[in-house]
């Protein structure tokens, strides 16, 4: 009886195991990098792959990959750190019924299906939201307050600038940073519409995401912005950069737009703008540094800065 | 045996039912304002509803072909990709891509030394000029001599009445006037695996119906930047294996129209949306379908007319025992018989296609079904009533002779309301 309950638990034990599986890549579209264990160092998804469950996943930029697990597709994309048994979960909730009841459901949908006109006609305000021909702009009229690029993505254990565009209105503005979807951690009134705060004396934790936002009154406000505090991508960025052949041989102009690109590929935008900001303000006459400077302003959706200093 | 089988009128109505409906197939409608109805259904079949709605979408990661999109490519980088494929010791390379004409001479005699590297090469060619005369294409068009001189062809031509139709088959081989010429998924199957090829020509279908397992996530995907990136180890997933090469999408919100079709797993099977598969993911299935030997099985002809028969004649039966046993509400079990028994075949036609891919067509069971009920009526009230002799004809063959215990037993005078009951009758209209 005891060996027959261990040998049962054993079973039931390599099920579970088994059921936490492994995932494949299937496809991968720029760099994701995957995490197989925290604090781990990270490597970049390719065709093939195979995976381990326990491990995380985040996406560069507008990076993305397809993986299979247990059967099914799962998309990642967004530069979250996102758990791969998490992203498995959300798929396996959906149904996964017998023949048999994917038959009935067909018949009971087609069934459903034939009164779907009238059904229409009598609440059609339903399904309004689900046609629109509309183009979307690049900024909704929700809000009124749109943070600024620059002030989002990875950020360092210093002195930070958050800006965003104002809105009209009277009073200060309230600027939060918050958990994602959680209470506000820090508050600030804000006369103007920037506001530096030295990250390192924050008590934000390193390589988790928070959401920014600011509103004006009880009607103007703005969407959440993520920030994360990464000061080792900062300086693996840094690291990466300066370890570079044409780095060492570079003029220390060239070195200093080297590493800013080096930032702003790396999400690192706000030390990427220090580093062209402190050029620019060091040879406002360079013409190619006021070029490259107005040219990452105008990526970061600051068109107006960029027309003043080209 | 056979007697309590046949019953003569049931037969009868089942031989005009299958008249009716020679009738009917033979004197098709073609009305113009039939047609936008006709649009949105005529390219349509019953299996299409399990391909969309009703598979298991469970992927099963394919361990044979690897997909490579190389977008739209110049040769330069054809070539370092099949260089790439060959060194990581890819077993058959099949490049859905045209290599029409010659481009620059230099290029061209890399890419072509590259693809002479080994022998198990595929190129796409297009078939073209097709000559009734002796049923043979008189070019292959779409791939220059000087690539396809060298290595093997394969045809990339789909069967298709024109571009918004749904790729249902594929011809295995076709005869051009250089001979015989194998279709892309077909000679890259017989380079990977001969014998299962060899089971597909054993078959001697001129057509075969693609059996489809997935929209290309069954297989690995590679961009051709991955392909080329050094710090990528292509060996673990690309030796021994078939790589395609084309063009593919590879995300909904990215795919361009460019070698997209129609396919029976389009999320919507009837009316028209957007096209659903690229054409190497076609490939891809075709070749799956050969090396896993999963083909779609149709019954012959005969075996469907014979079925068909059964199965109306059996209905026709139905109907008469209903209407003897429950004469009021007959019209009301026969309409809704009709309708289970529709329900039923559905199920039955999408439950055989999924479980053993056996196609069945029962189009001409529901048609002998819809027409059971009222060509009944019409024999027993105006066929029957002006043909003396079927009134003759009994109900059922009357039963061989019997043991004497039962003979003794008839021969004991019944009552008459017991007689009247135990004597088979021939159905009356409902109305009398």
């Amino acid at each position: 009886m005891k060996t027959f309950s261990t040998s049962l638990l054993l079973f039931l034990q390599s099920l579970y195991l088994s059921a936490q599986g492994s995932a494949h890549v299937l496809h991968v579209s720029g760099q994701v990098e995957y995490y197989s264990q925290h604090g781990a160092k990270p490597v970049l998804l390719s065709p093939g792959m195979e995976l381990d469950m326990k491990g995380k996943v985040r996406c560069k930029a507008s990076s993305s990959a397809k993986l299979l697990s247990n059967g099914k597709t799962i998309l990642v994309s967004g530069s979250k750190m996102r758990d791969l048994q998490d992203l498995a979960g959300a798929k396996g909730g959906e149904s996964n019924s017998g023949f048999t009841n994917r038959f009935l459901n067909f018949v009971e949908e087609s069934v459903k299906e034939g009164d779907s006109d009238e059904k229409l006609k009598e609440h059609h305000r339903q399904y309004m939201n689900k046609a629109s021909g509309g183009v979307k702009g690049y900024a909704s009229q929700a809000y009124a307050i749109r943070p600024l690029l620059i002030s989002t993505g990875k950020m360092p254990a210093a002195p930070v600038t958050f800006q965003w565009r104002g809105a009209q209105g009277e009073g200060p503005y309230t600027f939060s940073i918050a958990e994602p979807g959680g209470s506000a951690l820090l508050q600030v009134p804000v006369n103007d519409t920037m506001l530096t705060l030295d990250l390192s004396q924050v008590a934000l934790l390193p390589d988790e995401e928070y959401e920014w936002s600011v509103t004006r009154g009880s009607a103007a406000k703005s969407p959440a912005a993520t920030i994360m505090l990464a000061p080792s991508v900062v300086d693996a960025t840094k690291n990466n950069t300066t370890h570079q052949a044409n780095y060492k041989t570079a003029s220390p102009d060239e070195q200093q737009l080297m590493l800013a690109y080096a930032y702003e590929e790396a999400g690192c935008y706000q030390n990427a703008y220090q580093i062209y900001s402190a050029l620019h303000s060091a040879q406002p006459d360079n013409l190619l540094l006021r070029r490259v400077y107005a040219a990452f302003l105008a990526r970061m959706d600051m068109l107006g800065e960029a027309v003043k200093v080209k | 045996m056979w007697r309590k089988l046949v019953y003569p009128h049931s037969l009868i109505v089942t031989c005009l039912v299958f008249l009716l409906i020679g009738v009917l197939n033979f004197v098709r409608i073609n009305a113009h304002f039939l047609n936008p109805f006709k649009e949105t259904i005529r390219d349509y079949e019953v299996t299409d509803i399990v391909y969309s709605k009703l598979r298991d979408h469970r992927i099963i990661l394919d361990n044979n072909v690897v997909l490579v999109n190389t977008g739209k490519p110049d040769r330069d980088t054809i070539r370092m990709v099949v260089d790439r494929l060959i060194d990581a010791g890819a077993k058959v390379v099949a490049l859905d891509v045209l290599l029409e004409g010659r481009k620059n001479a230099h290029t061209d005699s890399l890419l072509r030394a590259a693809l002479t590297r080994i022998e198990k090469v595929v190129l796409a060619t297009e078939l073209d000029a097709y000559s009734d005369e002796d049923g043979k294409f008189k070019m292959q068009v779409g791939c220059d001599t000087f690539f396809g001189n060298y290595v093997y062809t394969g045809f990339i031509n789909f069967i298709s009445k024109d571009s918004n139709s749904t790729i249902r088959y594929f011809s295995p081989r076709e005869m051009t006037t250089d001979g015989e010429c194998l279709s892309l998924p077909v000679q890259a199957a017989k380079l990977y695996d001969p014998q299962a090829t060899e089971r597909l020509f054993e078959r001697d279908k001129k057509l075969e119906e693609i059996y489809y397992t997935g929209n290309g996530d069954q297989f690995i995907q590679y961009e051709s930047k991955d392909i080329l990136s050094p710090a990528i180890d292509l060996k673990k997933q690309i030796q021994d294996k078939i790589v395609l090469v084309g063009f593919l999408g590879t995300y909904a919100w990215d795919k361009p129209m460019l070698d997209r079709h129609y396919t029976p797993l389009n999320e919507r099977y009837t009316g028209r949306n957007t096209p659903d598969m690229y054409g190497m993911v076609i490939h891809a299935n075709i070749i799956q379908m050969i090396l896993n030997g999963t083909y779609v099985t149709e019954l012959s002809g005969f075996a469907q007319f014979l079925l068909t028969f059964l199965f109306c004649y059996l209905n026709i039966h139905l109907f008469y025992e209903i209407f003897r046993r429950v004469s009021t509400p007959f019209h009301f079990v026969t309409r809704f018989l009709q309708l289970g028994e529709i329900i039923i075949l559905f199920f039955i036609v999408a439950w055989m296609f999924r479980s053993f891919r056996v196609k069945l067509d029962v189009a001409y069971w529901i048609a002998s079904l819809a027409l059971a009920f009222d060509v009944i009526k019409f024999y027993d009230n105006v066929i029957r009533k002006r043909i003396s002799h079927l009134g003759k004809i009994p109900y059922q063959f009357t039963p061989p002779p019997r043991k004497p215990q039962a003979i003794k037993k008839q021969e004991e005078k019944p009552e008459p309301e017991k007689a009247a009951k135990q004597e088979p009758q021939l159905p009356q209209d409902s109305k009398k």
